[in-house]
């Protein structure tokens, strides 16, 4: 995404999509910031950094639905205090098998 | 991935109502800091609307007996699923992978805590559900509402009505609506509090006998 960035591709988009995917909620925070401080190079601070989609398998793994919503909302709680503009849950009804 | 509903599609997961839960701390309130500490405690510092304080702590690998400091002046735990309780005096709690919300709220001996939950947020059109009213005061006390006023009302009756008396919810088309309580008793504030409700529409099969 730098070389992108850096080439020239910054003068042609909007904001940045990613998919911030990670096993624990907690690798985010620095997945995130990671490409938050890529956009900060490339002059593009002022850009929207958008999560178009995560999830996590927590449910999947035979864990109680509890540690499940636990996992939902650190991976919100942590997209929200590092700045994401918008964040789209992978997804509503996941099929389960 | 961790689905939002059931295989249904339609009876929602604990995910869900977290997420819920989660809109209700975040929407309205600033970070003031975040702290990860050795334990690996994260803690996230909140503030509201009206200056009020709140943290949301976790651990994602242990369960840790997290020590609240005096200076926090806390005294109301919350939970994922929306519950809350008073701290008790030793003001410790168990911290894990699911994130609670520790609040300081300073009520007066007028003031009091007031909550609207519902087991499922979700309904069919033609069915019902009750609604749970919590109310605590500063010590965390339930109050005693036999002599409160006590009023329901649905934002959007076309999707759900409400008993304006006991606050039984009706679904009646595919919509969703927002029902507030409002609380009315001796010297006390006046308080509201709101919930939504989604009404869905379940399909009617309809048989035709053919000779």
């Amino acid at each position: 995404m730098d070389e992108f960035l850096s080439k020239g591709g910054k003068n042609y988009i909007d904001a940045v999509a990613y998919h911030f995917y990670a096993d624990v909620s907690e690798d985010s925070d620095a997945n995130i910031r990671l490409i938050r401080m890529i956009m900060d190079k490339n002059g593009l601070k002022n850009k929207q950094l958008i999560n178009s989609e995560a999830g996590t398998d927590g449910r999947l793994k035979g864990e109680p639905d509890i540690i499940a919503a636990g996992y939902v909302a650190r991976q919100y709680i942590i997209n929200w205090i590092d700045g994401v503009s918008l964040f789209n849950w992978y997804q509503w009804n996941n099929p389960w098998e | 991935m961790t689905p939002m509903v059931e295989k249904d599609g339609v009876r929602i997961t604990a995910s869900a109502v977290g997420y819920q839960t989660i809109q209700k701390w975040l929407i309205g309130s600033r970070v003031k800091s975040k702290v990860v500490t050795a334990d690996n405690n994260w803690i996230i510092e909140l503030i509201g609307s009206n200056n009020k304080k709140s943290w949301i702590l976790w651990n994602p690998t242990k369960k840790v007996t997290f020590n609240i400091p005096k200076k926090w002046d806390a005294n109301f735990i919350e939970n994922i699923l929306g519950t809350v309780t008073a701290l008790k005096e030793s003001q410790s709690v168990l911290v894990q992978a699911v994130p609670v919300l520790i609040t300081s709220e300073n009520l007066s001996d007028n003031d009091f805590k007031l909550l609207l939950n519902v087991d499922n947020n979700t309904i069919n059109d033609g069915t019902s559900t009750d609604l749970i009213l919590t109310t605590m005061d500063k010590n965390g006390n339930n109050l005693d509402l036999s002599k409160a006023i006590i009023s329901y009302s649905s934002s959007n009756p076309l999707a759900a009505t409400v008993d304006p008396i006991n606050g039984r919810v009706s679904g009646i088309n595919s919509g969703a609506t927002i029902i507030t309580v409002k609380i009315e008793f001796n010297s006390r504030k006046i308080k509201t509090a709101q919930i939504d409700i989604i009404v869905n529409t379940i399909e009617k099969l309809e048989f035709i006998f053919l000779n």
